[in-house]
């Protein structure tokens, strides 16, 4: 083989290579089957998810929206916690196992990761809180916008 | 002396000098290495030399800019403040994008400083163009530093006045104080050492990658420059290695989950040429040993330095939004364009040169005729028996950790129809041929060289899976607008067949002699492991360790350490029955540091992984809410006695950079007490969230981890996340194991003399 046709060669497989890349990522039968229901994870807002709640099934989600106290007096000082998270147009009740942090209150934006249970709540085992500065983790970024800008 | 030249015009013009040094040093690099000019190397050595003093000390003088709090340094403004101890000034260095990237220039100079005085004046013909290339790299990081992140840029005005607002003026117009640097670098001493071995282990891969693209320039490769290669190649793994435990152990001992490793992005990103990396260090031996696999060897060293560039990428960029990331800039496309043209240089060189390399590669006998002696005793029909079994029995760990990963983890992983619920009979014999397969595509290549060639593959396709489970978001996001991550077990269910696999190999692998083995004598060799494993497997499942994962994984550590030992030992033992005496002995602290080397880091790798496995089996975690006095219970199931957790009461501890708030718990086990912990959350100004300090009290067995979560400021009440994790003290011994190995193996040996031919010096695989 000359030079120039082990070039066009080693060029002609990074080419492949890339293309395949982005054909996983185009394809959604592709990539559903190969990373798995269960281990991609999806940023929703409550709205979204009251509107793919049959997609919802199987999926983990992490789930971003404003705390609003729940039903029990002591809602915030018993696991499981139960409180709702909403966006302003829906809100979703969410049970967790996890105990909150330090700066979890009524009001502040919250994402939680976890998935559909039967009865149609959410369960989670962690409940992040958001957050404003510079070195944060900006987990469902998009989602928390909504949030805090319906706080102010 | 200070107030003469102002701080930031020194340090630009530092910056600025490297610059210009290495460009016109990677120029005349290429054109001596072209005209084989010897006064052309020695003054592209004298260049490379200037840009790393040049470099070095700009390092220097900013930690001055630090030390002196000139806040009309821009980056000083960014992370000074005078409310710190001393040693978190010094690191400050590397809290922000700009510093670090600084500091990345300074450890470049150093590995460009260290090669050359290594070299010295040997290697003339690959010596120019391996600078050539190294200064390069030097360029684009030098620009980075120069241009976009220039951390000695004069202060901005409107940062300046923000500062005098919050902080105060002093009597010479300059802030009085500054934010300080991200808190999660002053909160634990890991912060100090984590990220410069990491920066270490990243920069350094660069020395590789200029002296593979010299061979291939040079259109040779001989065995004398293989040495310094493999060399140059183990600094920076031995830092990658330690770099990659710390990071766990930090993430362990600050983050508050309990975990060391989550795939997370930047994570995966310092594995991944880890992977390549350690394939590079096996591959290289079958490189030196047969002349053979030389130009995959280059492709696994250029690629390992391509992927810290990515990783560097990943980091820094913020395309991912993580504990590592330092929020988002111009520095992402830049970097990307970096990776893009080494990419392209890489496969043009290798496209135009690969095939000069093709010589002197020396073929092993390999057809049936020659059956090795031990065996010709024995009939053809039993030599194809006993073949068939000793394969059978080799693939019997590695296909039950496939199938375990099929039968647990795919269904859930994969929702693929036929693997969403567990496999029929017939299903399971589709799968059967597979192994015999391999039992028959491998029944004549019984030999070190193949394990090796093995782990290739093994590490290859590890390195593709975590690669594409890592892009896959960014793509996504990019191409696509949809915001997913590819969670854990995608990973871990790709991730366990192939470590087993992997710990598996390097069992075998030491036990087989180079070329080719005897039936027989395969037999003999791989009996002891094997049994010692089923054995140690017995008891612990005596013991109460019944889960299948932890005990496969088990099974093929310890069959491997007791493989390695018997390599170890094995030579010696035989030459004492023969009536050798203990020259056995004396020979065996005597043999060549690389094989000792070699060894501890196989045992640091089992180490490690016997720490994860009990530990990812076995862990126990629950979340707690307490009222003061109150006490709770935590069990451990297969544990008869469960602790006791009282909650006495909180504190609160204001320092001159925090407020540390604690709550104490007394913990108590069958009524014995294990003493008071304090775990807290830390607050620091300018943020707003407090960061957890857990209290951890590890034993050999089991560490106890207590993690605050939240304690109001009254103390009245208390939620903690406590983890009973098996193990895991074990993960960051081995990591300390495995540099020793590493360094040992790249101590210089004093020169023998006459010099042993490279071909006979042994080593473990």
């Amino acid at each position: 083989m000359q030079p120039w046709q082990r070039l066009v060669l080693a060029l002609g497989a990074v080419a492949v290579a890339t293309t395949a890349l982005i054909g996983v990522v185009y394809s959604d039968w592709l990539a559903t089957n190969l990373f798995g229901q269960e281990s991609m994870v999806y940023y929703w807002s409550p709205t979204e998810l009251e509107e793919k709640r049959a997609q919802a099934e199987r999926a983990t989600i992490r789930l971003g929206g404003m705390v609003r106290r729940g039903d029990a007096p002591d809602w915030d000082q018993k696991l499981p916690l139960e409180f709702y998270l909403e966006d302003g147009a829906n809100k979703i009740l969410v049970r967790s196992t996890g105990a909150p942090p330090q700066m979890f209150r009524e009001g502040i934006g919250a994402v939680v990761e976890g998935r559909l249970a039967e009865d149609g709540a959410f369960e989670t085992d962690r409940v992040m809180v958001k957050h404003s500065n510079e070195y944060r983790v900006e987990e469902g970024q998009d989602v928390m916008k909504a949030a805090s800008t319906l706080s102010n | 002396m200070i107030d003469l030249i102002p701080l930031s015009t020194l340090g630009t013009t530092l910056v600025l000098g490297a610059l210009g040094m290495a460009a016109a040093g990677s120029v005349l690099g290429f054109v001596s290495g072209a005209r084989s000019s010897l006064t052309g190397l020695q003054w592209t050595r004298r260049l490379a030399l200037g840009f790393s003093y040049c470099m070095i000390l700009a390092n220097v003088v900013m930690v001055a800019a630090l030390l002196s709090r000139d806040f009309s340094v821009s980056y000083v403004a960014e992370v000074g403040t005078w409310e710190q101890p001393l040693h978190i000034t010094i690191v400050s260095l590397w809290a922000s994008l700009s510093g670090s990237i600084l500091l990345w220039g300074g450890v470049l100079g150093v590995y460009v400083v260290g090669i050359i005085l290594g070299l010295g004046d040997r290697h003339r013909i690959y010596q120019p163009w391996m600078l050539g290339v190294l200064l390069s790299i030097c360029v684009m990081f030098a620009l980075l530093v120069a241009g976009i992140a220039n951390p000695f840029a004069p202060t901005e005005a409107d940062v300046l006045a923000g500062l005098n607002r919050a902080f105060g003026t002093t009597a010479s117009g300059m802030p009085a104080d500054g934010p300080g640097p991200n808190p999660l670098l002053q909160n634990h001493w890991l912060m100090i050492i984590h990220p410069p071995t990491l920066y270490l282990g990243y920069v350094g891969m660069a020395v590789p990658f200029a002296m593979s693209a010299a061979a291939l320039l040079a259109g040779r490769l001989e065995s004398g420059w293989m040495a310094p290669l493999r060399r140059a190649f183990l600094v920076p793994w031995a830092f990658l290695t330690g770099g990659i435990i710390l990071g766990g152990w930090w993430s362990y001992a600050v983050l508050g989950w309990g975990g060391y490793w989550a795939w997370d992005p930047v994570e995966n990103a310092s594995f991944l040429p880890w992977l390549t990396g350690t394939a590079f260090l096996h591959s290289s031996m079958l490189m030196h040993r047969r002349a053979s696999m030389k130009s995959w060897t280059l492709i696994l060293g250029m690629v390992t330095f391509l992927l810290t560039l990515f990783g560097t990428f990943l980091t820094r960029s913020g395309v991912f939004n993580s504990v590592h990331a330092f929020g988002t800039g111009a520095v992402g496309p830049v970097l990307l364009s970096f990776i893009a043209i080494s990419g392209l240089f890489s496969v043009v060189l290798l496209g135009l040169r690969v095939h000069t390399l093709t010589e002197g590669a020396v073929e092993l006998p390999r057809s049936n005729s020659s059956v090795p002696r031990a065996d010709r005793a024995l009939s053809s029909g039993t030599r194809t028996a006993l073949s068939i079994g000793l394969w059978a029995a080799l693939v019997i760990p590695p296909a039950a950790a496939v199938c375990a990963a099929l039968w647990f983890a795919l269904p859930v992983t994969f929702n693929l129809p036929f693997l969403s619920e567990p496999l029929t009979l017939p299903e399971w014999a589709a799968f059967a041929w597979l192994p015999l397969a391999a039992v028959l595509l491998a029944r004549r290549n019984l030999s070190r060289d193949f394990m090796i060639v093995a782990q290739n593959a093994t590490f290859s396709v590890f390195t593709l899976v975590v690669f594409l489970g890592t892009v896959y978001p960014i793509m996504a996001e990019a191409l696509r607008d949809k915001k997913v991550s590819v969670g854990e077990p995608f990973f871990d269910a790709f991730g366990f067949p192939l470590g087993v696999i992997i710990v598996w190999l390097m069992g075998l692998g030491p036990m087989l002699p180079w070329g080719q083995t005897a039936i027989t004598s395969a037999w003999k060799r791989f009996l002891a492991p094997l049994s010692f494993a089923t054995v140690m497997v017995g008891v612990l499942w005596a013991t109460g360790i019944t889960k299948v994962f932890v005990l496969i994984a088990l099974f093929v550590c310890f069959a491997a350490l007791a493989a390695n030992l018997g390599e170890l030992i094995w030579p010696s033992a035989a030459r004492l029955r023969r009536g050798g005496g203990l020259t056995g002995i004396t020979d065996l602290l005597r043999m060549g540091r690389r094989r000792w080397g070699g060894h501890l880091a196989h045992y640091g790798v089992i180490m490690c992984v016997i720490g994860m496995a009990l530990s990812r089996g076995y862990s126990v975690e629950k979340d707690l809410m307490f009222a003061r006095g109150e006490t709770v219970t935590f069990d451990i199931p297969g544990e008869t006695e469960a602790y006791a957790l009282t909650y006495v009461g909180g504190d609160r501890d204001v320092q001159s950079h925090r407020t540390v708030n604690l709550a104490q718990f007394e913990v108590s086990r069958a009524g014995v007490s294990l003493g008071t912990y304090s775990p807290a959350i830390n607050n620091y100004k300018m943020r707003e969230e407090g960061i957890p300090s857990p209290d951890i009290r590890s034993t050999w067995s089991h560490d106890l981890y207590l993690s605050l979560l939240s304690v109001p400021p009254d103390g009245s009440r208390a939620s903690l996340h406590v983890k009973w994790i098996p193990g895991v003290l074990w993960i960051w011994l081995s990591g300390l194991l495995i540099v020793l190995g590493t360094a040992i193996s790249v101590w210089p040996e004093r020169r023998r003399q006459p010099r042993a031919a490279p071909h006979a010096a042994p080593e473990t695989a």
